[in-house]
């Protein structure tokens, strides 16, 4: 956990030391690792800290801040399907990335609502981003009904260090996208309730990489042979989502929870996510959670895992082939100190998610295994 | 045609009212906490895909930062 995570949560745990136990929870406060290692050598580990804190008049105030520190150390250079620019010996390097979000009570006699604003950077050597949030939260009907919908601008700036003389001029670049959702959440009963909601968004500006290589044949007969070219990608890309999801309680303290995401783009990228969750309360103080998530996506128009000849588009970024992945998870939360969701509750969460994933143009199969551990104090 | 069919979820789902004192197995924690959904675990779960998959998550829509999206 960076110094900066912990100070955040130390001073939301002191600010909040004195109030009574057992009383409605006004605010939380959480640190998280996660950890990520696969079977290629590329290892993660991203640490995080959250605060949200309701302020007088039902406004509230979240802050978040998280660090992922990256090691690429290829166990097979060779073989790797998205040919880098670079000694391919490996990389060190982290991330930054600092929340901050107010949320204001905006609420009628006959409804409650919210809106807000957030701003987020993200920051790593080459690589800064940056974004704003604007959001609405409401609940209609006598609270059967609840709305969320948010507009979000970003900007992003890459300054790579190192890219293919080809590329000279192109490099430091920009995009910029916007995105809106909207989510509903509709109770269909006393046990059922069903969510759905559509996002759309464009980016605009350098869409490719300044490090992947498109592998291009060049050269006639017994001379032809594959050389490296810098990639070149639409500069505009329309991305579009939906989802569905149904809950249904069972009894006896467990749940069921079935979801089905879908995604297309411009690019003719569209891709399906079936997801079911099962959660059992184990007693007063554990939280049981076991899913599966499936994940299948078609090939870009434009993508070829080797080019026969040099294209006006193309890509190294082999994401952009089909590809389909299995991931199986479990979550334990275990209530150590008050009650669950009380002013006072300190809660341990662990997580395991292994995942397998399978990229069908080039025959390559990544094995993932993302273990996490957390600790959430509520006040 | 799929947005006429959401639309006609809604409309039908928005006739049933569900009272507050009728709420209670909707407040369980088994129906509140699900799998990865809470505060940090949802956005690594989407980065994870977002880092890993061409198309990303159908939660939102994918934007930059750790340069995985280009």
């Amino acid at each position: 956990m960076p110094r900066a995570g912990w100070l955040i949560v130390v001073v939301a745990l002191g600010a909040c030391a004195h109030r009574r136990p057992r009383a409605p929870a006004d605010g939380v406060a959480d640190a998280r690792v996660f950890y990520y290692r696969d079977n290629e050598g590329l290892q993660v580990v991203t640490s995080g800290a959250h605060v949200e804190q309701a302020l007088p008049h039902g406004d509230t105030l979240q802050v978040s801040y998280v660090m992922d520190h990256v090691e690429i150390h290829p166990v097979d250079a060779v073989s790797r399907a998205s040919a880098q620019i670079g000694d391919g010996l490996g990389l060190d390097k982290n991330r930054y990335e600092l929340t901050a979000g107010y949320l204001a009570d905006v609420s009628g006699a006959r409804a409650t609502a919210h809106v807000g604003a957030r701003a987020r950077v993200s920051i790593e050597p080459d690589y800064l981003s940056a974004s704003g949030e604007l959001r609405y939260a409401g609940e209609l009907n006598r609270g059967n009904t609840a709305i969320a919908a948010s507009v979000t601008y970003g900007h992003d700036r890459i300054d790579p260090k190192l890219f293919h003389p080809d590329d000279a001029g192109r490099w430091p670049a920009a995009h910029d996208r916007v995105t809106a959702t909207i989510a509903v959440r509709q109770l269909l009963g006393a046990r059922t309730d069903v969510s759905f909601g559509v996002g759309g968004g464009v980016q605009l500006g350098a869409l490719q990489s300044p490090y992947r290589r498109a592998s291009v044949l060049e050269g006639f007969g017994a001379f032809a042979s594959y050389h490296d070219h810098a990639e070149r990608h639409p500069g505009t890309r329309g991305r579009f989502t939906g989802f569905l999801g149904v809950s249904r309680y069972l009894g006896r303290g467990a749940a069921l929870h079935l979801r089905l995401g879908g995604y297309a783009d411009t690019w003719r990228v569209l891709a399906l996510t079936p997801e079911v969750a099962v959660v059992f309360e184990l007693g007063r103080r554990v939280l049981l959670s076991l899913g599966y998530r499936y994940y299948v996506q078609s090939s870009a128009s434009f993508y070829q895992p080797k080019y026969a000849s040099l294209t006006a588009l193309r890509s190294g970024d082999r994401r952009l082939g089909a590809l389909d992945e299995h991931v199986p998870g479990v979550e334990l939360r275990w209530t150590i100190v008050g009650e669950p969701a009380r002013a006072g509750a300190l809660e341990v969460v662990a997580s395991y998610q292994l995942s397998r994933l399978r990229y069908w143009r080039i025959d390559t199969a990544v094995l993932s295994h993302q273990p996490s551990l957390g600790l959430a104090f509520v006040h | 045609m799929r947005g006429g069919a959401l639309l006609a979820l809604l409309l039908a789902s928005a006739c049933v009212t569900v009272q507050p004192w009728q709420r209670e197995e909707q407040a369980r924690r088994a129906m509140t906490q699900r799998f990865g959904e809470e505060r940090q675990a949802g956005k690594y779960r989407a980065k994870i895909l977002e880092t890993k998959a061409g198309g990303g998550s159908a939660w939102g829509v994918p934007g930059g930062g750790c340069g995985c999206s280009q």
